[in-house]
């Protein structure tokens, strides 16, 4: 689809057989582009007490790793030896690393301060005018009730923005230095999602490029990738991939894929099982693996993925 | 159309849930999460404090974030297939927006309460495994020596080694597991450092002027120049190993690891030292002998006719007898000392699970609530009977009985003491990600004798109708009904 735009290719961190993929612009690339989503693996650091929302990196099966190399918009890095080499030799990349986090952490306190301001600015209003109406009220002596309980709401709602208004601590400090001393003290710490320009090899190195295995199922994974699918591992449904018409994001899936080989026996009973599985939550079971005839190994490069795929519907008992 | 009742088949892992609050609250919540692994982002950045997105000022206070309970990230209707509407198209680019937004997060504290880790992969490398302590478990794979402990993690994380002597340098710190250690980093509490310099230059050894030489080492940079912060994908490519790496975890361990971690689960790793000991054998040698002799009365009868009926003809005044007779196929029968070999391979229990509790102390471990194996999904098949004997037989003895929540004796708490077997251990398969637990039990039937209670004499009153309408009571127990689905 987009494979011939000139965005560089996905780098995908290979880890003890393991894919993984940590820019989330790539991620969300691929979900566009190539109908790939994935499964997040990773904790989030914004809600890290429940499962339900997992956040990056994402870890791709072997078949898609796989289908995106053969599609050249990804390679794949042998991560377990690359990166730490990487990372033990100091160089040039290092600086330029090092700058990366120093404007993430600069343009979050920078924003930090400015919102902490801001809200000074606006407690300092709330509190004169708050000020104001008191005197105005103590002017008097004949309060009616209503107004009683007006102030001492507001009062009520003062203290507890105050109480739960952790936020300005440290910033507040640094702004009472002067301009100069402003960000030595203080320097915030941030661990980046990715390695960035840490990972640049340095000049005449190529990052090593690992090979993926493939199970035996990767053809009729290859074959339902290339029709727009989108496939999730399925362990949930007992089956290879877990297939989805669109974005899971938007849609249920509609099938539960089985791959085999052509020629390969099949037990009923696992038809059996596989449609009833299937009917009961409501998706066709499906099988599929590319077709083995003498054609096919005569002409290899045009029936390649020469796939054909069955949905069995679980009739009746 | 409601195509909600789909997922209606994943179960949550019944045997970790079965005693937590929260979980339980959460449940079904979770079986309409369990198939849909991607939810609804957008509720999800709505409830994060400054939208979620990421980088962003009021974000990036961790106190202000409220707790994201499951219900108000519950998910959104889905379509079945495209109907190549805009609405349609438009709602999904919503979702992925905010999807975008809420994973563009970076990790980010003040010194303050950003814990500080730095990574010495070969500091206890040399230490000989043999003489371990349960106090100091695993040093060989304690790759992260911790500046200072904060916070809350840390009461159940890392490990002062002891047993150091005090002029090794990093003696007094937290050293953490790379799960541990990768753990933290995802959670945005610990900043991992790469040192620049040999260890004695982090952490001074005592007898050296305290801060001198770390004073000559930051130059302009700063910290920077003595050791550079790793990102995520670092953290990764350094904690995430094969099976049997020195310093390394393997990715489908971690995942469950953090999973647990995230659900509220106090985990360490496994090691037969902090398993009891096997009861001890309070039998005297008389009392053995005695059995010995009178074993084979109590089972199987010794002797059976090559012809003939089963069942010697007589007079018989109790069926016990009978049933004696008729017992042909010997039954496994537990044992507190079983002769299994040592778990090998990934049938061997990684993890000790624990609930959380008040006191609950990193040093002095209690005794786990579940054992827990990994296995890959992809790379493992079903365990055959050796191994899943090894398995078994590497948990400690579990009888059931009244102190181990399996009720007491007598028949009515039959199938609890069935369920809940003579030894447990929970499997966690890993497909790429996605976590299923199975709990399997060394069960015996042949310790439930039914035929006894037979014998027993008819009690006035109407007692055998109670003991049938106790039984009928029961009726949604997981009872030999059960097979009939």
């Amino acid at each position: 689809m987009t494979s011939s735009s000139p965005r560089p290719h996905v780098r995908i961190s290979k880890a003890a057989n393991r894919y993984l993929v940590f820019d989330i612009d790539d991620v969300m690339y691929l979900r566009r582009n190539h109908n790939i989503c994935s499964v997040f693996v990773g904790t989030m650091p914004q809600a890290p007490q429940q499962s339900a929302f997992m956040g990056l990196p994402i870890e791709l099966m072997a078949e898609e790793a796989q289908v995106l190399v053969e599609k050249n918009v990804a390679f794949v890095v042998d991560d377990s030896n690359y990166h730490p080499a990487r990372i033990a030799a100091a160089g040039p990349q290092d600086k330029q690393y090092i700058d990366a986090i120093k404007t993430v952490t600069g343009d979050a306190q920078r924003s930090m301060r400015e919102s902490t301001e801001a809200r000074k600015a606006m407690f300092a209003y709330k509190g004169a005018s708050k000020k104001k109406e008191k005197k105005n009220k103590k002017a008097p002596d004949t309060q009616s009730s209503e107004d009683v309980t007006v102030a001492s709401s507001a009062d009520a709602e003062a203290a507890a923005t105050s109480l739960f208004d952790t936020t300005p601590e440290p910033a507040a400090a640094t702004t009472k230095n002067s301009p100069v001393t402003r960000e030595a003290p203080e320097a915030w710490l941030a661990t980046l999602t990715t390695s960035g320009a840490l990972l640049t090899p340095s000049p005449g190195q190529e990052e090593p490029i690992a090979s993926v295995d493939v199970p035996a199922s990767y053809p009729l994974y290859a074959h339902l990738q290339d029709k727009g699918y989108f496939m999730m591992p399925g362990l949930r449904f007992g089956c290879d991939y877990n297939v989805y018409p669109g974005d899971p994001l938007r849609f249920h899936s509609h099938f539960q894929a089985t791959g085999f080989e052509w020629n390969e026996d099949i037990n009923l009973l696992d038809l059996v099982t596989g449609g009833r599985l299937g009917t009961n939550v409501k998706k066709s079971f499906l099988i599929g693996g590319r077709v083995e005839s003498e054609e096919r190994q005569k002409d290899e490069a045009e029936t390649a993925l020469d796939v054909r795929a069955f949905s069995i519907e679980w009739a009746a008992m | 159309m409601a195509y909600d009742d789909e997922d209606s088949t994943a179960a949550p892992p019944a045997a970790i849930a079965r005693d937590d609050p929260s979980k339980v609250e959460n449940e079904d919540v979770e079986d309409a999460e369990a198939d849909e692994a991607i939810s609804d982002f957008r509720k999800f950045a709505s409830s994060l404090p400054g939208g979620g997105s990421g980088g962003g000022g009021a974000a990036l206070n961790k106190k202000a974030a409220p707790h994201v309970s499951g219900k108000t990230v519950r998910r959104g209707e889905k379509d079945f297939e495209s109907h190549g509407t805009r609405l349609q198209e438009n709602t999904l680019e919503v979702s992925r927006t905010a999807m975008h937004d809420v994973l563009s997060y970076t990790r980010m504290r003040t010194p303050d309460n950003y814990m500080t880790g730095w990574y010495f992969p070969g500091h206890w490398a040399q230490e000989p495994r043999e003489d371990e302590k349960p106090e100091e478990l695993w040093r060989r794979d304690r790759v992260v020596a911790l500046e200072a402990e904060k916070g809350q993690m840390t009461k159940s994380m890392g490990r002062v080694l002891r047993g150091a002597p005090k002029n090794v340098p990093g003696w007094d710190k937290a050293w953490l597991l790379p799960e541990e250690a990768l753990y933290l980093v995802e959670r945005g509490d610990l900043l991992l450092r790469w040192p620049r310099g040999s260890i004695e230059g982090i952490f001074p050894p005592p007898v050296e002027v305290d801060g001198l030489k770390r004073e000559v080492a930051r130059g302009e940079d700063g910290d920077y120049e003595l050791g550079l912060p790793l990102s995520l994908q670092a953290a990764y490519s350094l904690f995430i190993g094969n099976e049997g790496d020195r310093g390394k975890i393997t990715l489908e361990k971690f995942q469950v690891y953090s999973q647990l971690r995230r659900a509220g689960y106090l985990v360490s790793r496994a090691s037969p030292l902090l398993d009891p000991p096997p009861p001890s054998d309070t039998q005297t040698l008389w009392q053995r002998l005695f059995s010995l002799i009178s074993s084979p009365k109590s089972d199987t009868p010794k002797f059976h006719p090559a012809m003939g009926p089963l069942v010697r003809p007589g007079l018989y005044r109790s069926y016990e007898s009978v049933y004696h007779q008729l017992s042909l196929i010997p039954r496994h029968k537990p044992t507190p000392r079983p002769n299994t070999p040592a778990p090998e391979g990934p049938f061997t229990v990684a993890y000790h699970v624990f609930k959380s509790r008040p006191g609950f102390t990193k040093t002095n471990l209690p005794l786990p609530d579940f054992r827990i194996a990994v296995v890959n999904a992809r790379t493992t098949d079903v365990p055959d009977l050796a191994e899943m004997e090894a398995l078994l037989g590497s948990t400690p003895w579990d009888p059931p009985n009244a102190r181990s929540g399996a009720g007491g004796p007598g028949i009515g708490h039959m199938y609890q003491r069935l369920k809940h077997g003579w030894r447990n251990v929970i499997v966690a398969v890993n497909d790429n990600g996605m976590v299923s637990y199975l709990e399997f039990m060394e069960s015996a039937f042949g310790e439930e004798r039914l035929f006894e209670r037979f014998d027993a004499k008819p009690k006035p009153g109407g007692k055998k109708f109670s003991g049938r309408n106790q039984k009928g009571g029961r009726g949604g127990g997981r009872g030999g009904r059960g097979g009939r689905r």
